[in-house]
């Protein structure tokens, strides 16, 4: 019966956030397409010409020196940032509105009072954020593979894999932070803004981290530093990055659960 | 046994705003109770604490002996609920939603769905953003009904809805109830409790005042008297006289004409005495309704009542 609710919730909630879901993945998509698409001209156009005449520590900030543009994956890898930030702030967003919202709709009157316990029904709309948290990332994943593979003329490396794989270990690492403050606080718009400051807050931590020996450590408070794009193409992908950030993000849930469960309702 | 039953239920939600005191009372299973009370009495608080949307501070609630905090779902299996404010998912198909809710229960309830929506006249295509406030709540009313519940708890179930709609509520209220069902619910509609309820709890600053069969609330409490005079000026006469022989127990004076009315709390042989002393030339003495009863008791004590929060 639990797991019954607990499919029920899921089934539900991905259907009421699809168009949640396009909204985000398809302009996502474009700019991505739009991205590869550029890569011969970057890799060895003018294009590329201007980006080695860029300064030193903006080449850095974006991975440029420690890769060839020529590579799909490596090519991929320095834009990979601009998508995980935004499958991060899709994944934080949809976790705390998936919360908050039956408080701010006046609809938990309806939900919590059927004969499930919250743990269930909580289950059920974490599953859903998590299912979406890792299908963007993989849409688009294979689209980008696809085009690269088109217009690079030259094989996919299978650092894919891991640049989309560490992506949604991002994603679901803010998934469950968006799910924590939704349960920490009461209405849905709250939880939307401490959630993208969260997100934004992180990555310019994480910018911060690299322009001085000074403030490298802080590399270590950014969920977007534990995984570079370029550091996956140039070393592998970090399994303890990986580690962490999952660890995060379903402790995080599972704190949600536990506040959520505990606290009184209102309609 | 007892559908409900609720030992010294206390909420407090901090910051000096009490939800309810201390609410002892006992639902038997297959009974129609009224929990009536001013606004502010605590009614949504306790009916909030038996489905688990809050936790008590003190005291426990079960459902068919389950404790709601401790065991929920268990508790909450075979219990529709209808809320006082019925909001609804927006952009769903009525079918769709009432579909949903229904999966959390066990069983088909799609033949039941569709004659509750046939007895409510609820276009089960209809999409929910386009509703207004009584269909709303017909989707909810169908939505708590079409599991078969063994208790339904309605939280001012008629509001919103026309007469017809009333009438039809409560006609199938009756008939769960005679199938076994127990029905709780409040209302300000006292009429309807009155009407409808075998039972009635009043509730005021947090406390169960009063929990009696109906009847006997009504006889327990008071009776209304009217009494006609005969010629100018008998009627504030009578009045005097009344006074004169210190009548305990008599309130709500009204004067129409040569008649007087008024509502008497006591003992029957100190009233015929004054009212033989006051020669009338008709008397009628009657039950007092519900409605008498809950505005003589709690009128004005709904002053201090304010720092309640339902």
């Amino acid at each position: 019966m639990s797991r019954d609710v607990t499919l029920v919730v899921m089934t539900r909630e991905l259907r009421a956030h699809l168009r949640t879901f396009l909204a985000w993945s398809i302009p996502l998509a474009g700019m991505l397409a739009l991205v590869c698409a550029l890569q011969p001209s970057l890799a060895s156009g003018p294009l590329g010409a201007k980006l080695e005449s860029m300064p030193a520590l903006m080449r850095r900030a974006f991975g440029l020196e420690m890769v060839d543009l020529h590579s799909p994956a490596a090519y991929l890898a320095t834009n990979a940032l601009t998508f995980t930030i935004g499958v991060a702030l899709f994944a934080g967003l949809l976790g705390a509105s998936i919360l908050a919202k039956e408080e701010t709709l006046h609809t938990a009157e309806l939900l919590y009072v059927q004969p499930a316990s919250r743990a269930q029904i909580l289950a059920g709309k974490l599953g859903a954020v998590a299912i979406y948290a890792v299908v963007v990332p993989a849409v688009l994943g294979l689209l980008s593979a696809a085009i690269l593979a088109a217009v690079a003329g030259r094989p996919i490396e299978p650092a894919f894999v891991e640049l989309w794989g560490a992506s949604a270990a991002t994603a679901l690492c803010f998934a469950g932070l968006g799910a924590l403050v939704a349960a920490s606080v009461r209405d849905a718009r709250t939880a939307s803004g401490a959630i993208l400051g969260v997100v934004l807050g992180t990555y310019f931590v994480g910018m911060l981290s690299i322009m001085t020996p000074v403030t490298e450590p802080l590399r270590y408070l950014s969920p977007f530093k534990w995984n570079e794009p370029v550091a996956i193409v140039a070393r592998g992908m970090s399994s303890l990055g990986v580690v962490i950030a999952l660890g995060l993000g379903v402790a995080a849930a599972v704190a949600a659960v536990r506040r959520y469960t505990r606290r009184d309702l209102h309609a | 046994m007892n559908a409900i039953e609720i030992h010294s239920l206390r909420k407090d939600y901090g910051g000096g705003r009490m939800g309810i005191e201390d609410i002892t009372l006992e639902v038997p299973a297959g009974t129609i109770v009224g929990f009536i009370g001013p606004n502010g009495a605590g009614k949504t608080t306790t009916i909030r604490i038996l489905l688990g949307l809050i936790a008590a501070t003190s005291g426990s609630a079960r459902l068919f002996g389950r404790d709601v905090r401790t065991d929920g779902p268990r508790a909450r299996a075979g219990t529709g609920y209808v809320p006082g404010e019925t909001n609804l998912y927006p952009a769903m198909k009525v079918g769709d939603l009432l579909a949903y809710l229904a999966r959390f229960h066990a069983g088909d309830h799609q033949p039941r769905r569709r004659e509750l929506a046939e007895l409510f006249d609820l276009d089960l295509a209809a999409t929910t953003t386009d509703l207004s406030l009584g269909t709303k709540k017909k989707v909810a009313i169908v939505a708590a009904l079409e599991p078969a519940p063994r208790l339904v708890i309605l939280d001012e179930p008629t509001s919103g809805l026309d007469p017809i709609m009333r009438a039809r509520l409560f006609d199938r209220l009756r008939d769960e109830a005679a199938g076994g069902a127990t029905v709780f619910f409040s209302s300000h509609a006292l009429s309807e409790v009155e009407a409808t309820c075998e039972r009635v709890a009043i509730v005021n600053r947090g406390r169960v005042v009063a929990y009696d069969e109906v009847g006997a609330l009504r006889r327990r409490a008071m009776r209304r008297v009217h009494a006609t005079f005969d010629g100018a000026g008998s009627g504030g006469d009578a009045l005097a006289g009344l006074a004169a022989r210190r009548l305990d127990g008599v309130e709500s004076f009204e004067r129409h004409g040569n008649v007087i009315t008024f509502l008497y709390r006591g003992p029957v042989p100190p009233l015929l005495d004054a009212l033989a002393a006051a020669s009338p030339s008709d008397v009628r003495i009657e039950e007092a309704s519900l409605e008498d009863v809950f505005l003589a008791d709690f009128a004005p004590a709904r002053e201090g009542a304010h720092r309640h929060v339902s």
